[in-house]
């Protein structure tokens, strides 16, 4: 195990490095006279030439490599061509949100999506329901097939608008959440309900589960000490998977309800072409995914040491 | 009765989840984005202005007409080369600081050194120095110009030219999410890109000079953001928002609701058609620009481009600015293919075989390039030249690169061009279209008319007696010319519910005029 977890750490230190190179070279590569586009469309040559000594644009690439992997050292991003603001007060200031709206979606997913995959499994097994077999794989199809942008603006629509049930936009009170994570969870709640279900399936095959029903044992033992478990292990995996998947999807759904989350910052800073703010938001996200995997693959070897020998 | 049960289950699970309703006296808007920069000398964005109106003064301000009307400064006398103004008492800082004529003159001679690098400078004081001295005895500060700037008492009334308070010069740094004004809210709950609180000031006696207002003053000014305008109009819907700003097919939805105000505001200029004049290209004759520009149905053009709720002018001024004067597109070329046709054989070009234009056996090449929020327009463009036998081509990106293309002044003949500014004034296509080509000067069409820029500069020192006339006359020169093509002036729809509101351009309001319905 022990081998298998600074194998990890050796694979997760190299991606970083090449994260932190990659973020780099997205700014310096990036076409057209960084001291304009912070300038703007007025700026005077003598503006230009200050902003170019602010922002180090004078210096050779490889001392700004050297300025920016110091500065990434000491926690600092850099400072926004948009603001002026450093950019890692603007991630601070938002990431809490992101990972809220991420928290709480894969929250709505595992509640949701466990019970229903294990229900939809128990009342489908032996080729029993083929209605309600047939219905739920055509519906979590369909969900799963659905664009985020749609679902979110159809949630919005009949929950904020219509029905006025919800808050239509931004994180003003706790209620606002749940609009934004019910269009992030969808897709894979439906994926990973689909899984479930199959996973029960094949548990409910086992040999070890025909004893138990021999023996009598209640159907809710049964699922919570036999099924479940075995379930949860695959469930783990994408799980993980997911929430990796839904700091960097949530981008889209943040803009529709202008949720103050990295997601619309980065869509502003995309406009404002503020490429410290984007260098900066994707460094983040990049290491929030690489986190996120590292501690999934951990925790998957400490649960079953055969992972690591894979 | 089916319905009430169902109607009272809404209500009621919308109470138990906190659904909110406007407190007593409040008014919330929504930016189309977040502000750049609370420090009112720097941000560059209107979203940035609409947070400065609130929490900063001004020396003077506009009122409904456009009339620049004593504000801090109870009068003045104006000149080409400065002014001298008279400042009033009674105002003071959010910290009690009174405000008098030192602390404005400290606060202008700070705006106007050039090493605040604040962006909106020159339009205030023009390209030239700037000095800065006050009177204590007198309560005057005087403003004196190197270069003559015949906006500079219009500039003075816009946000970038509000008077920072001591406590924000000493530290100018901290105004970045701090404000230090003596405007009439002061912040006092920021969530960055969310929500920001502003609550109207207890000790507020002054203001500026807006006319008899019916009404009372919001206790609570609530600005949200949202960068999507559908979901902007949805917090309309819902009440989360009394006063919105939008542009496009949401317009037709906000229209439709009950107890709605409406008004529309025409942008500060027009989107024209800009020609890249650099020697070289095709588009530095005048008879090929004159061509292309008759060869364009601008009708057509506005539903492409703003789904016709833009208006086409023949002027690049706009009815919402000082100066507008209809008179002075009378030459402005119209949708006319066989004039188009006419001065395209004029300046030496024939149709082959295939009805396609060429001349030495050259075609007729027009790259147009554009931007995803001009929508459908620069394919309008191309392809109202193509059927027209010209080899037209589009290339397409997202404003920054576009913006780079058209710096780098070798890859385009045509593109939609925003002349739009802040300021309702005739000079901001100056900066845009005269001097030195990029990158060396701010010249985007890449060579100067110089006619065009005789005619600024005279405008630019001219008294407000004679401004009008010379900059229709300057106007004149450039669509005489054909120097660019006036398509379509983009309008701005502004709803509100309960609230009197004062535009001061399409979508930035006056927080001093601010009224809810009793």
């Amino acid at each position: 195990m022990t081998t298998g977890l600074i194998r990890l750490l050796a694979t997760t230190s190299a991606v970083l490095a090449v994260l932190v190179v990659a973020t780099f070279l997205m700014v310096q590569l990036a076409p057209g006279d960084a001291a304009q586009r912070i300038g703007g469309i007025d700026a005077t040559p003598e503006q230009l030439d200050q902003i170019r000594r602010d922002f180090r644009l004078d210096q050779p690439m490889a001392a700004r490599f050297v300025a920016y992997v110091g500065g990434l050292m000491q926690g600092d991003l850099g400072i926004s061509y948009a603001t002026r603001e450093p950019v890692a007060r603007i991630i601070a200031d938002r990431l809490g949100n992101t990972l809220w709206l991420a928290v709480t979606s894969v929250a709505i997913m595992a509640f949701v999506a466990v019970p229903l995959g294990l229900i939809v499994g128990g009342l489908t097994w032996g080729d029993r329901n083929r209605g309600l077999d047939i219905g739920f794989v055509a519906g979590t199809s369909i969900a799963a097939s659905l664009p985020g942008l749609l679902v979110a603006t159809l949630l919005a629509y009949v929950f904020a608008v219509w029905l006025r049930w919800l808050p239509v936009a931004g994180a003003t009170q706790w209620t606002s959440v749940i609009l934004p994570a019910c269009a992030i969870a969808l897709r894979p709640m439906s994926e990973l309900a689909r899984m479930i279900r199959v996973e029960t399936l094949n548990v409910l095959s086992q040999d070890y589960v025909r004893t138990a029903r021999a023996k009598r044992m209640t159907p809710v033992r049964l699922y919570t000490v036999h099924i479940l478990p075995n379930v949860l292990t695959a469930a783990l995996t994408l799980t993980g998977l997911v929430f990796a998947h839904l700091i960097g999807g949530a981008v889209v759904i943040e803009n529709i309800f202008a949720w103050p989350g990295l997601g619309t910052a980065l869509v502003q800073a995309v406009m404002n072409r503020d490429f410290p703010v984007i260098q900066g938001i994707v460094l983040m996200l990049g290491l929030v995914i690489i986190l996120v995997n590292a501690t999934v693959d951990a925790a998957l070897i400490a649960i079953d040491p055969r992972v690591a020998r894979k | 009765m089916k319905h009430n049960v169902l109607a009272g289950a809404v209500t009621a699970v919308g109470c138990i989840l906190g659904i909110p309703a406007f407190a007593q006296g409040s008014v919330t808007t929504v930016l189309a984005a977040d502000w750049d920069t609370l420090d009112p000398h720097l941000t560059k964005s209107t979203h940035g202005f609409q947070m400065a109106l609130a929490l900063y003064d001004r020396v003077v301000a506009l009122d409904a007409d456009g009339t620049i009307v004593p504000y801090l400064a109870t009068s003045w006398e104006a000149r080409p080369d400065g002014v001298t103004l008279q400042i009033g008492e009674g105002a003071t800082c959010a910290d009690g600081t009174p405000v008098d004529a030192a602390i404005v003159a400290a606060s202008m001679a700070r705006y106007a050194d050039p090493a605040t690098n604040a962006p909106y400078r020159g339009r205030t004081f023009g390209t030239g120095a700037a000095t800065v001295t006050h009177d204590d005895a007198a309560q005057t500060v005087t403003i004196a110009l190197e270069t003559p700037n015949s906006d500079l008492m219009l500039s003075l009334a816009m946000p970038w030219s509000s008077v920072v308070c001591p406590a924000g010069l000493a530290a100018p740094e901290g105004m970045q999410a701090e404000p230090q004004g003596s405007g009439p809210f002061t912040l006092t709950e920021s969530r960055r890109g969310d929500t920001y609180v502003m609550k109207r000031r207890d000790d507020r006696g002054w203001g500026p000079s807006l006319g008899e207002l019916t009404g009372s003053p919001p206790e609570t000014l609530t600005v949200r953001v949202s960068a999507n305008t559908t979901t902007t109009a949805n917090l309309f819907v819902t009440g989360e928002a009394n006063v919105v700003s939008i542009t496009g097919k949401d317009i037709e939805r906000l229209a439709a609701e009950p107890s709605v105000d409406r008004q529309d505001i025409t942008l500060f200029g027009s989107d024209g058609l800009m020609f890249a004049h650099m020697p070289g290209r095709v588009t530095n004759e005048p008879l090929v620009r004159r061509a292309l520009s008759h060869a364009v149905d601008r009708e057509g053009f506005n539903r492409a481009f703003a789904f016709g709720y833009g208006t086409v002018l023949d002027t690049l001024t706009t009815p919402s600015m000082q100066c507008y004067d209809a008179s002075v597109g009378a030459n402005t070329p119209g949708y006319d293919l066989a004039r188009a046709e006419e001065l395209l054989i004029e300046a030496g070009f024939a149709r082959n075989s295939d009805g396609q234009w060429e001349r030495d056996g050259a075609p007729l090449t027009i790259r147009v390039i554009g931007y995803g929020s001009q929508n459908a327009g620069p394919e309008f463009l191309m392809e109202s030249w193509r059927q027209f036998g010209i080899d037209a081509s589009l290339v397409m990106g997202e404003f920054g690169s576009w913006f780079e293309t058209l710096q780098a002044m070798t890859d385009w003949d045509a593109s939609i061009f925003p002349y739009n500014s802040s300021i309702p004034s005739p000079s901001l296509f100056v900066a845009q279209i005269t001097g030195a080509p990029k990158p060396a000067g701010p010249n985007y069409q890449g060579e100067e008319n110089p006619r065009y820029a005789e005619a600024a500069r005279a405008a630019l020192a001219a008294g407000p007696e004679d401004r009008c006339a010379l900059w229709a006359a300057a106007e004149q020169i450039l669509l005489d010319e054909a120097d660019t093509l006036p398509l379509v002036a983009r309008n701005v729809a502004t709803f509100t519910r309960g609230v009197s509101v004062q535009m001061i351009s399409g979508t930035v309001y006056e927080p001093n005029a601010l009224r809810l319905a009793n």
